[in-house]
């Protein structure tokens, strides 16, 4: 699978918005800030990457982005939908109709073959029919694994893992697509084909992605570079670092 | 009617897939639990075959009520009555009345090869006891024997009452039952007497059997007669042993149950615990608490009624094998009793477990893993 050529986004509705988003954690008698009034606007066929240290909040962000944790201040809206004032129920509900996770070593669950964790994503929204069980072929398949419907976790390769996470999240029809560290447990050769994958799927179902990433081979083809330092955005063009976003 | 989406069988999607994957580890908790249902069973069948054997005779007495004197405690072997006590009851409307008197004794056959124990009831021949039973006017003097001793003596084998120097002939066998663990064995109330009072009876007997209609006011009958008058079934703790056995039974059943809800509570907690990552990235997907929940509660119910229906089958095996080696003695009620009361605490046991599902934060799901 080869990188697709970046498509401008700009104009398209934004389908993932953080604004003035602060996140501060307990920190011996005091606190410390892990996201300082950050800003964040992902337009739907866009994918941004978000580099930064070990501890800088990356997995802070995004859990805030994909509504899993509420910040202390600042406002995430969904597809248009602004979440503060959600309740705990609503959230979960804008999260199955709207986000998707791709995790850290895939994290797929040990007693479900590849088609049936795609399934388990249908039966959580009560959609498990017919239409749904094809549709799970069908996405295994669109990431090449035709041949592996049927394997357990512990009979797939780590690459093979990956991409039916991949699957798994494109299965929830999401708005926003959230990858965090999606290649830490692969070699680089397979991590590339992931974020390529990535990249394709963005583009071809208009997602609003955002893929947490330390890896440098995602700097071919990403939309927008960020990096995630001092609790801020800053793009991340060079060692100039062109300033904070926010 | 609106058409399911979701087939009934898959309401339990990870936790059936789960326990198709990790069968050897649901065996094992399933096997033990199985082995508590074995347990229950047998001792639901024993302790309905103690309660048998100490009460089966006086339960299948056609009466309502017995009449012990005062302070007896509903045992016949600390209660007599005399006429006049007798005279009360025998006089007041609404009362049907016959005397009963009562006897554990060893009788041996005439060619003393033979001893049996029996609990003696002498009764009235022409009683409604006598009547409205299986035993008949052979009783005037003869001893009509439960059947369980049908192969030990014969009819027409004189046994003999050791310090009575009383021998009566065998006039035959009816289903007459057991009290205080031993076969109930019918004569006359003349000869019972006789046996027990020699020729100093002065009427004395040790109870009176009652069939009394409703409202007849035995207090006020009691407080003239200085008798206590109780249900045949209150009478049925005056039987030797029956308290303690019901008792310990009692105590051990609920130990079982006990260890059973501590089991399947073990079990859970760990299985939940380990699973705290899953049931995060479950709720991360957008599984709401009580999609998770139904999904835990399903999988504990499946691994419970599996394991209390292969228990208790094979409790009821078990009991059927060893059936003349020990009161057994099964009935639907209490095999269904003991099954169900293993499911309810196991189930009490699981859910307090699975009950930390509840707070399982959906972001753990982003944390590294370990």
């Amino acid at each position: 699978m080869t990188a697709p050529t970046p498509q401008p986004a700009a104009g398209r509705p934004a389908a993932l918005e953080l604004d003035d988003v602060e996140v501060a954690v307990p920190d011996g008698d005091g606190t410390r800030t892990i996201l300082a009034g950050v800003a964040l606007e992902v337009r739907r066929g866009e994918l941004v990457t978000i580099a930064g240290r070990s501890g800088a909040g990356k997995s802070t962000l995004l859990a805030v982005a994909g509504l899993l944790r509420r910040p202390d201040r600042g406002e995430v809206t969904i597809a248009g939908r602004p979440t503060s004032g959600l309740s705990g129920r609503e959230r979960t509900v804008v999260r199955r109709d709207h986000v998707a996770v791709v995790h850290q070593s895939a994290q797929l669950f040990p007693s479900l073959t590849a088609v049936e964790q795609l399934e388990l994503v249908a039966h959580i929204r009560g959609r498990l029919d017919r239409a749904a069980r094809e549709r799970a072929r069908a996405l295994l398949a669109e990431v090449g694994l035709a041949h592996r419907m049927d394997a357990l976790p512990a009979h797939l390769s780590g690459g093979e893992r990956q991409r039916v996470a991949v699957a798994r999240a494109l299965m929830a029809e999401p708005s926003v697509l959230l990858a965090d560290e999606p290649t830490a447990a692969l070699d680089p050769e397979r991590g590339q084909e992931i974020l390529d994958l990535l990249a394709v799927e963005t583009r071809e179902r208009d997602l609003a992605t955002v893929v947490v990433t330390h890896d440098p081979v995602t700097r071919s083809w990403p939309d927008r570079r960020l990096e995630l330092r001092g609790g801020r955005l800053h793009e991340a063009g060079g060692p100039g670092d062109d300033g904070a976003l926010t | 009617m609106r058409r399911r989406a979701v087939p009934k069988e898959d309401e339990m999607y990870l936790g059936l897939r789960d326990l198709r994957v990790a069968r050897a580890r649901f065996a094992l908790v399933g096997a033990t639990i199985a082995l508590v249902a074995l347990l229950s069973t047998v001792l639901s069948g024993l302790a309905n075959g103690l309660v048998d054997d100490g009460i089966s005779g006086l339960r299948a007495l056609p009466i309502t009520h017995l009449t012990f004197r005062e302070g007896a405690d509903s045992s016949f072997s600390r209660s007599t009555l005399t006429p006049d006590q007798l005279a009360v009851f025998e006089s007041a409307p609404g009362v049907e009345c016959t005397p009963v008197g009562v006897a554990f004794l060893n009788a041996t056959s005439d060619d003393g090869g033979t001893t049996v124990d029996i609990a003696l009831f002498g009764i009235e021949p022409d009683g409604f006891l006598a009547e409205d039973t299986a035993v008949d006017d052979r009783i005037e003097g003869g001893l009509l024997l439960d059947e369980e001793l049908a192969d030990e003596v014969d009819v027409g084998q004189t046994l003999t009452i050791p310090g009575a120097n009383a021998s009566m002939p065998v006039v035959g066998f009816v289903p007459a039952g057991t009290y205080g663990h031993v076969p109930m064995a019918f004569t006359s109330l003349d000869e019972w007497q006789r046996i027990q009072y020699g020729d100093d009876a002065r009427g004395r007997v040790s109870a009176l059997a009652l069939r009394v209609d409703d409202g007849v006011d035995l207090d006020a009958l009691d407080r003239t007669a200085g008798t206590e008058t109780g249900t045949r079934e209150d009478a049925f703790v005056g039987s030797p042993g029956y308290s303690a056995e019901t008792a310990t039974m009692t105590l051990i059943r609920g130990f079982l149950l006990v260890v059973s809800a501590l089991v399947v509570g073990a079990f859970f907690t760990v299985w939940t615990v380990q699973r705290t990552r899953q049931i995060g990235l479950l709720k991360a997907m957008g599984a709401s608490t009580a999609y998770v929940l139904r999904d835990a509660l399903g999988q504990l119910a499946v691994v419970l009624l599996g394991a209390v229906v292969v228990g208790t089958a094979l409790g009821l095996a078990a009991g059927a094998l060893v059936d003349d080696e020990a009161p057994f003695h099964f009935t639907v009620r209490s095999v269904a009793t003991s099954a169900v009361a293993l499911l309810l605490t196991g189930l009490a046991g699981g859910l307090t477990a699975v009950r930390r599902i509840a707070s399982v934060d959906p972001a753990i799901s982003l944390a590294a893993e370990q």
